[in-house]
């Protein structure tokens, strides 16, 4: 989307109502979601809601809008629609961006789910889950979930947004210093000497009490390439997971040939310092396919 | 009373005091000295896996006519024969006078495949000779220390033992017994690169509840891997590094961990498996 102060203004509709009194009073709410992405200080985002504008400004007129969907296909789910034009580079570019939330989204669900939504009008696209099961326990490794992946917990968001959510935001709207305060981490996935497509690639960071947490997640490219940047320096490892299919949160890297059925592979050896301004390579990374397909 | 009364009577009393005062049998004669005096050096030794550790027995003879062969037998106490070997527990005795000397037993406590840390106990006893009268010391409590197994070369892993864990867990809502373990990676420094891959449980593999009754296993799909890396250390030491790893996993399991790393440290990619009777490494 455009730099500068990105504004949403609410829809009319009358099915706030069955959440709030007037239209005007979704304010604190879209506010709180907002400040989730404009306090992060390593990108430069504003966000702010400009009022509410009647119904017909639903779509394609250069109003973003905030809205309450309830007819949606997949019941339960809020969206974002993302209007785009090629730019006089020739490149796309995103001119607006239609928020429509679920009613369960706003009642019971917290700020998360509009807080995902806003973060896809910023650019993102959905994170990686947590590799193996989604417990209703924590984890110290692989918690607070992405609010940019789909998975338990994804509604609450305690203590800012996780780091995987903020790298992302700010390589596409970078705070002015921040990449060159940073690097970045590469290397190539293979499966049977072949590349291992769009696979989730999870950057972990060992912090300096020894705790060892999920910093980034990404994805290899159609060369089982992978190039993550951002990265505080400091050491990192590897783990490299299967395409999670459950919940299907990324459906056109699976019909792309994404791997679904390798191992978890997790590198055990000497940490990978990261230094600013320089990129570290781990070279490449074997994986291997699971017995059982899936 | 006459004279001869009173004597009588003192003799009586006399005889009274020389049967001790109540008319028992005479006392024995004090005993003979053993002819040998053997003992061990120690009295508890401590060896660890895959190290061999010299006992030593010390003896003394009195009045010894003839050599004599004396054994040394185990008497397990939480170890098993598998997880030791004796050399050199039949040891000899020259015969002789106030003749001293030592003898040499090894015991090499065997490496498992065992990944628990903690120690099994054998004890050792001297075997009383026939046809010799022999003091023997005490037995000699043997310590072996698991130090948990070698997957690869410059690699050690040590599993606590694995345990239920009581709160409750869930996968999307339906409930199961799960069990968790710590494990602990000590790579040498300059320990080749080092992946595992995790191999096992994946759902719905297993029964879920912990009841008596199963509940059966929910439909899933795409068999995901089903287990939870719920906390990971990793700690610089002057000899290389530790990473510590506690793993939940569904019941029955079993948790399955292969090794894998670059020339041919981990010779035949061993697995790590933890179950309900603990961790082994197999290859």
């Amino acid at each position: 989307m455009p730099k500068g102060t990105l504004v949403w203004h609410v829809l009319d509709d009358p099915d706030w109502d069955q959440h709030f009194e007037y239209p005007e009073d979704v304010l604190p709410f879209f506010e709180a979601a907002a400040a989730e992405w404009s306090s992060i200080s390593t990108a430069d985002i504003r966000l702010h809601l400009g009022g509410v504008v009647p119904e017909e400004h639903m779509s394609r007129d250069g109003y973003n809008t905030v809205s309450v969907e309830d007819d949606h296909a997949r019941e339960g789910a809020s969206y974002a629609r993302i209007w785009s034009r090629l730019g006089e580079q020739g490149r796309s570019e995103i001119f607006e961006c239609d928020v429509g939330l679920h009613p369960n989204a706003v009642s019971s669900a917290g700020l998360g789910p509009l807080v995902h939504e806003l973060g896809h009008c910023l650019g993102l696209a959905h994170a990686a889950g947590n590799p193996a099961l989604n417990y209703s326990t924590p984890s110290a490794v692989w918690d607070p979930k992405p609010v940019m992946s789909y998975g338990l917990g994804r509604g609450r968001i305690e203590d800012g947004l996780p780091e995987d959510d903020r790298i992302g935001v700010s390589l596409l709207r970078p705070a002015p210093g921040w990449r060159a305060r940073t690097g970045s981490i590469s290397g190539h996935v293979t499966l049977d000497g072949q590349p291992a497509r769009f696979a989730p690639v999870q950057i972990l960071r060992r912090e300096n009490a020894g705790q060892v947490r999920r910093a980034v997640n990404a994805f290899t490219n159609e060369e089982g390439e992978f190039f993550v940047e951002g990265l505080a320096p400091a050491e990192y490892g590897v783990w490299i997971q299967p395409t999670d299919l459950a919940g299907d949160p990324h459906p056109r890297l699976v019909s792309a040939g994404a791997q679904v059925d390798v191992l978890d592979s997790v590198w055990l050896g000497s940490p990978h310092w990261v230094r600013a301004g320089a990129e570290t390579s781990v070279g490449e990374i074997p994986v291997r396919r699971r017995p059982d397909s899936r | 009373m006459n004279q001869t009364g009173r004597l009588l009577t003192a003799f009586g009393t006399m005889a009274v005091a020389a049967c001790g005062g109540d008319g028992s049998a005479p006392t024995v004669a004090a005993p003979q000295p053993p002819a040998v005096v053997v003992t061990f050096v120690s009295e508890t030794v401590r060896v660890e896996e895959g190290e061999t550790a010299e006992i030593m027995a010390q003896y003394r003879t009195n009045t010894l006519s003839t050599p004599l062969s004396l054994a040394v037998s185990p008497l397990n106490q939480g170890a098993i024969p598998e997880d030791y070997e004796l050399s050199g527990n039949t040891f000899d005795i020259p015969a002789g006078q106030n003749v001293t000397g030592t003898a040499a037993i090894s015991l090499t406590a065997l490496v498992d495949n065992q990944v628990a840390e903690g120690e099994e106990v054998v004890a050792l006893r001297l075997e009383p000779p026939e046809g010799v009268r022999a003091e023997l010391g005490p037995n000699l409590e043997v310590r072996i220390a698991d130090v948990g197994a070698s997957p690869c070369r410059g690699v050690q892993v040590v599993a606590t033992p694995t345990e239920l864990i009581e709160s409750p867990r869930s996968w999307n809502g339906v409930p199961g017994c799960y069990r968790s373990a710590t494990l602990e990676l000590a790579l040498e420094r300059g320990a080749q690169a080092l992946w595992i891959d995790w191999e096992g449980p994946f759902l719905p593999d297993g029964f879920w509840g912990c009841g008596e009754e199963p509940l059966p296993a929910p439909i899933i799909n795409d068999k995901p891997p089903a287990f939870n890396l719920a906390e990971w250390t990793h700690a610089s030491l002057p000899e290389g590094i530790l990473q510590t790893l506690r793993v939940e996993w569904p019941e029955p399991g079993p948790l399955t961990l292969r090794f894998r790393g670059v020339g041919g440290a981990c010779e035949g990619s061993p697995t790590l498996t933890c179950a309900g009777a603990g961790c082994e490494l197999n290859r």
